[in-house]
């Protein structure tokens, strides 16, 4: 068989990204707000902040707190999800916090926080990576001085094959799946996880196509913060 | 290198990151001084004010600066002192020898009684980047002080500017048109002097004013919706 035919379970070229779209400023009463869809994915942040920052022992003299909360609602997967915190988002909110945190100037907000909300809506695979690249425009568009945005995509290896952004039964019957977030300008690696086994040439491999993936999102996230101030002509 | 290459032209719209400029000289307001350049730390249309390349953004919190009027609430006491919430992520202090003339003496003068909590005040900003928070004063402007109002109304820090408008322009057409004053927080209040009619067109104005905040001839709407024209 030639390459040219492999075909993935949704039909999908190897290189090829879900359908998606971005929408920013859909929260009226957050400082800052995104929405993402990718594929069935979808996604929904709100940012507040910099605000006061509560504990007052907690905060910081030297920059603000960056405070991430990553949720699924219960009806976001076929079966449902208890609402409590798991241990899954719960470390998934520590994640997209440290990749966020390298693009944000948080020193010039001393004693101060900010919340990034994040609640997925219909979860199919690669929600971490997708919550990013919509946090980083929720956050852009709250106004946060910020040194570049940050963009999430996935790669991994299914049936033997590196392939760009798995869906849900991807992510479950593959045999590695491979999370990254870029800071696109700067072109800084800001999360890189991986779950399974690549070799080590595979992995660069599955590495470069995700950047790949992450440049065109880039694009979508560039369009979709000029189209809310052309909004404004 | 060249250093006369255009990157951006004036109004064009930046995302963070985006590089604005080469020549480190020409950085001016939010922007940061990379080794790829100039870049933008924020969304927004760009701005060149003579040699300058500044970012005008496009939302953003309010950033305390020394000799700010602004409008805040008293929020609560210090042994010497009110703390004020002025919308800057952190609570401003107001000395209470700012209020009473002389020594302050706590057996005399009673913080309590010369501000409430929830009291409205305008204040001047003193010292903005200390340690802690924001120094206020009352002086050096006799407005300052209690409001009399009860008319205010909120809008994006970012705004203020076009509220304003150049050399004053806008403030003017909302004053005469609802003949009303209109004291302006830097912090995004606007503080009402005058009837419920004058505060509802000025809302509406003010709304218009952020929503098209980039839209030309802005003014000539703004000034048809104060003269009643309901096409506007």
């Amino acid at each position: 068989m030639p390459e040219k035919k492999y075909k993935r379970i949704d039909g999908r070229a190897p290189d090829e990204l879900r359908p998606f779209s971005m929408r920013v400023g859909i929260l009226k009463n957050a400082d800052g707000s995104a929405e993402i869809r990718l594929g069935k994915n979808w996604i929904i942040i709100a940012v507040y902040g910099p605000r006061e920052y509560y504990p007052k022992f907690e905060a910081s003299q030297e920059r603000a707190i960056l405070n991430c909360r990553y949720h699924m609602v219960p009806f976001s997967t076929t079966e449902r999800k208890p609402p409590k915190p798991s241990r899954r988002e719960i470390e998934l909110s520590k994640v997209i916090r440290e990749a966020l945190e390298p693009a944000l100037i948080l020193e010039e907000f001393p004693e101060m926080g900010i919340d990034v909300y994040i609640e997925v809506i219909q979860a199919s695979g690669g929600t971490r990576v997708s919550s990013i690249t919509a946090a980083s425009l929720a956050l852009a568009d709250a106004g946060i001085p910020m040194r570049d945005l940050v963009v999430g995509c996935s790669a991994g290896k299914v049936d033997g094959k590196i392939v760009l952004d798995l869906n849900e039964e991807e992510d479950k019957e593959g045999e590695a799946d491979l999370a990254l977030a870029l800071m696109p300008s700067l072109n800084k690696i800001t999360l890189l996880q991986m779950d399974g086994q690549l070799a080590p040439d595979e992995f660069k491999e599955a590495v470069e196509l995700a950047k790949k993936g992450a440049l065109k999102l880039y694009k979508a996230q560039i369009e979709a913060l000029r189209k809310r101030i052309e909004e404004m002509r | 290198m060249s250093g006369e290459e255009i990157l951006k032209e004036d109004k064009n719209i930046v995302v963070p990151g985006e590089v604005v400029e080469r020549d480190p000289k020409k950085a001016g307001e939010n922007t940061k001084v990379t080794e790829r350049g100039v870049v933008s730390t924020r969304l927004g249309v760009i701005q060149k004010v003579g040699r300058k390349i500044s970012i005008i953004p496009y939302s953003g919190p309010y950033r305390p600066r020394d000799g700010d009027l602004v409008i805040g609430v008293v929020v609560g006491y210090a042994p010497n002192g009110w703390f004020v919430d002025i919308g800057a992520g952190v609570k401003a202090f107001l000395p209470a020898t700012e209020r009473f003339k002389g020594k302050f003496d706590p057996r005399i003068h009673d913080l309590k009684e010369a501000f409430k909590l929830g009291d409205v005040l305008a204040a001047k900003i003193l010292v903005a980047e200390r340690l802690g928070a924001p120094l206020l004063t009352l002086r050096g402007n006799k407005n300052l002080g209690k409001m009399s109002t009860n008319w205010f109304i909120k809008v994006p820090v970012v705004k203020i500017a076009r509220i304003i408008g150049k050399k004053g322009s806008m403030l003017r057409i909302l004053e005469k048109g609802t003949n009303s004053r209109v004291m302006v927080g830097q912090n995004g209040v606007l503080a009402i002097e005058g009837t419920y009619e004058a505060y509802v067109k000025i809302k509406k104005a003010v709304n218009l004013i952020s929503e098209k905040t980039f839209l030309k001839g802005l003014t000539e709407q703004v000034s048809k919706l104060i003269a009643g024209e309901e096409n506007a």
